[in-house]
């Protein structure tokens, strides 16, 4: 059906146009302006041309933020994607009371990130912590460590609590997408003798593959967008062994108070988020079987 | 800043109950305002707002700036004071900033000396209050010392407030006592006393410096000793380097703590109220911090026996008394229209009642006579005598340069995380710092 004005099309977006110019249009401009500048938020902005870039690619904590933060996203492919679906292949087992489980992993995922970060604060805490607690009671009072502490702990401690959240969160996605796989299929295959593991690894797996790929792709760049967790347990410490794009930005902009710096180094990271998830999606094989929904 | 005790809650209120009339009825000690273009001191005048700014010192002292709010609003008629406190973080990163910035900035602000003050002053946001603080209104009210850092070019930008020793070590007497310890003099002492105690099994110190400004603040204090406070500010303000021998020997001090086990292995991970509480409930001898612990230890722990000393004396150029402190004091915004009256607001602050009122609330004033008549904690009597009559007075990396102090702290964590060598963490923070913008 045409419509009866040629400005309908026009007014039916107008909004929803608008409403994104707003809110994602407008703030992305204006950080692109600022990362030309030098401001502090209070003085006058001084125009500084492409010095903030250059001072970035410079930055050597800058240029950690994001060893640190591909290496969390290799972390949490396993720990989020990958043990969510292993997790979502048990709780799809038929014939198992599974919905107690699905539900106590994916509780996580529902809880306040800083009252997990706080509880996890306590857990890996060198003082009456849970783990430094456990190692002494079982004798091994030289396993202790300083998890937060530590340069070579305190990024995994935040990886794997980041995987108990996230874990539930993915077994959910493929929970359903596992549902979806025709039940014919499923009962065709058992009578055939397959076992559940077969059902799982080639039947499930295949069907639901696309989904994983979806699911990676959230991981990764929600990877980018992570602060809470980070910043409420290490503040990007021990001596930037946690830092990560994210807590490098609030630190620039809030407490050293450089404004124009932070647009520039924003501008950065977004550009990288972009093209990682571009490269993402060109490196994606389309020839795939997927579950249709 | 500091938190106060909930018992200072109480005493302020009975102060503030009976002072608030003589201060409204005050008249001597604050004249009527000069500046008749801002509307002040006349009951006929078009009635004004004064927006004041700051960030939440605890209740006691926030009680204490409604009572001073309602005595000035009862003293100049038409004129209405509308206080502006936000918690303290939020103040210091993002909302003053965002408060200067807005439509209806605030008149009169809180802000630190020093580096923070000039940029205020260079971005437009601090008035010339020169002729205000010494004409009769602020007559007597403060030592010229007290208004160190308030000045640029012989302009006073500043009304002073508060004080703070930043750093001493704590100690808990018990403790002391039962090991048959008295507080060091010198380094070398101090160091005995640490091995006694490890040798006790006892943590000898406990710092929390998961924000990096605890141990920061003892590298500030090392570095002056190690190699005067001139080169100090220099090497903060990027003006010498970071990495001279002189601070190379102040940072290897740090290092002897954790290479012998003297400070708790968990410092760079441990936020500094969680060291507080550790040292409150016995879990070790000493804590470095600064004055603010008595708020924390008479509402946690007001059994417990505590005492300080100050940074013991050792080889270097420095000032071997000197004293790690900060000050703190109200800015008027130069933008405001009626600054005359927000002067008349920091009179009050400042006068012998506001004074009386702020130290009974646990805060110690800046102002000559801070503690006449006012039942005070002996240790923030003592500290606040300790501060005034310092030979000199250090200021923390942070209240000079934000950015090179994040770098200088930074190596000190790593230090004392045991993560880096001394001069391998004070030459990455060279290096870092030679990176940074020219300002």
């Amino acid at each position: 059906m045409r419509p009866s004005s040629r400005w309908t099309p026009y007014l039916l977006v107008g909004p929803a146009v608008a409403f994104f110019t707003f809110v994602v249009g407008l703030p992305l401009i204006g950080t692109i302006a600022l990362s030309f500048t030098k401001w502090s938020g209070t003085n006058r902005i001084k125009f500084i041309g492409l010095d903030n870039f250059v001072r970035a690619f410079h930055d050597d904590v800058y240029r950690l933020t994001y060893v640190h933060t591909f290496i969390y996203i290799a972390a949490t492919l396993v720990l989020e994607v990958a043990v969510g679906f292993g997790l979502a292949g048990l709780v799809s087992v038929q014939g198992k009371r599974t919905a107690w489980y699905r539900v106590t992993f994916f509780i996580p995922v529902m809880l306040p990130m800083v009252v997990i970060a706080v509880l996890w604060s306590f857990i890996y805490s060198d003082d009456g912590g849970l783990i430094n607690s456990f190692l002494t009671a079982i004798g091994h009072d030289d396993w202790r460590q300083v998890w937060l502490g530590d340069p070579s702990t305190a990024l995994l401690a935040i990886c794997v609590v980041s995987g108990w959240i996230y874990a539930g969160f993915y077994m959910a996605i493929f929970y359903a997408g596992m549902q979806r796989v025709p039940q014919s299929l499923l009962e065709a295959a058992r009578l055939d003798g397959a076992s559940e593991a077969d059902l799982f690894f080639k039947i499930k797996v295949p069907l639901v593959r696309g989904m994983t790929e979806v699911a990676a792709l959230l991981c990764i760049t929600g990877a980018f967008q992570s602060f809470d967790l980070f910043y409420v347990m290490t503040k990007g410490g021990p001596d930037h062994a946690t830092e990560i794009v994210t807590t490098y930005l609030v630190s620039t902009v809030f407490v050293d108070h450089e404004v124009g710096y932070g647009a520039a180094l924003s501008v950065v990271m977004s550009v990288v988020v972009i093209g990682t998830g571009l490269l993402y999606v060109k490196l994606r094989r389309g020839d795939g079987v997927d579950v249709e929904y | 800043m500091p938190r106060l005790r909930p018992m200072t809650s109480i005493l302020a209120a009975i102060a503030a109950a009976s002072l608030a009339v003589t201060l409204a009825g005050c008249s001597s000690g604050s004249s009527a305002p000069a500046d008749s273009a801002s509307g002040s001191g006349s009951a006929s005048a078009a009635p004004i707002t004064i927006r004041v700014a700051m960030g939440s010192t605890g209740p006691a002292v926030d009680g204490v700036f409604t009572t001073l709010k309602a005595a000035y609003e009862k003293k100049y008629p038409g004129r209405t004071l509308e206080l502006i406190v936000q918690e303290n973080d939020t103040y210091e990163t993002i909302g003053l900033n965002n408060l200067l910035t807005s439509r209806n900035a605030p008149d009169v602000y809180f802000e630190r000396p020093g580096a923070r003050l000039a940029t205020r002053v260079d971005d437009g946001y601090g008035a010339d209050i020169t002729e205000a603080v010494n004409g009769p209104e602020f007559a007597g009210r403060f030592d010229a010392a007290a208004y160190s850092g308030m000045v640029i070019d012989g302009k006073t930008y500043m009304v002073p407030w508060s004080g703070d020793v930043t750093n001493v070590f704590w100690y808990n007497k018990a403790m002391f006592t039962a090991n048959g310890l008295t507080p060091p003099t010198t380094w070398d002492e101090f160091l005995a006393l640490c091995a006694k105690l490890k040798a006790a099994g006892i943590t000898p110190l406990v710092d929390g410096n998961k924000d990096k400004w605890t141990v920061g603040s003892i590298a500030s204090h090392l570095a002056e000793r190690s190699v005067g406070n001139d080169a100090y500010v220099a090497a903060i303000k990027g003006e010498a380097p970071m990495n001279s021998p002189g601070m190379v020997a102040a940072f290897d001090k740090l290092k002897t703590l954790a290479d012998n086990g003297y400070i708790n292995r968990s410092v760079d991970a441990l936020p500094d109220d969680q060291a507080t509480t550790q040292f409150l409930l016995g879990k070790a001898a000493m804590l470095g911090i600064g004055s603010w612990l008595i708020s924390d230890q008479t509402a946690q722990a007001p059994t417990l026996q505590i005492g300080y000393f100050n940074m013991p004396t050792m080889d270097g150029s420095g000032d071997q008394q000197s004293v790690l402190g900060v000050s703190t004091g109200y800015m008027v915004n130069a933008n405001s229209e009626n600054i005359a009256a927000s002067i008349d607001f920091l009179a009050m602050v400042s006068s012998v009642e506001g004074s009386k009122l702020f130290a009974a609330a646990g805060i110690t004033p800046m102002t000559v006579d801070p503690f006449v008549g006012v039942t005070a904690d002996p240790n923030t009597v003592s500290l606040a005598a300790l501060l005034s009559s310092a030979s000199t007075k250090v200021t923390p990396a942070d209240n000079i340069d934000v950015k090179r102090a994040d770098e200088f702290y930074g190596a000190a964590a790593a230090v004392i995380g045991g993560l880096k060598s001394p001069q391998d963490a004070l030459d990455e923070a060279q290096h870092r710092v030679e990176a940074l913008p020219k300002s």
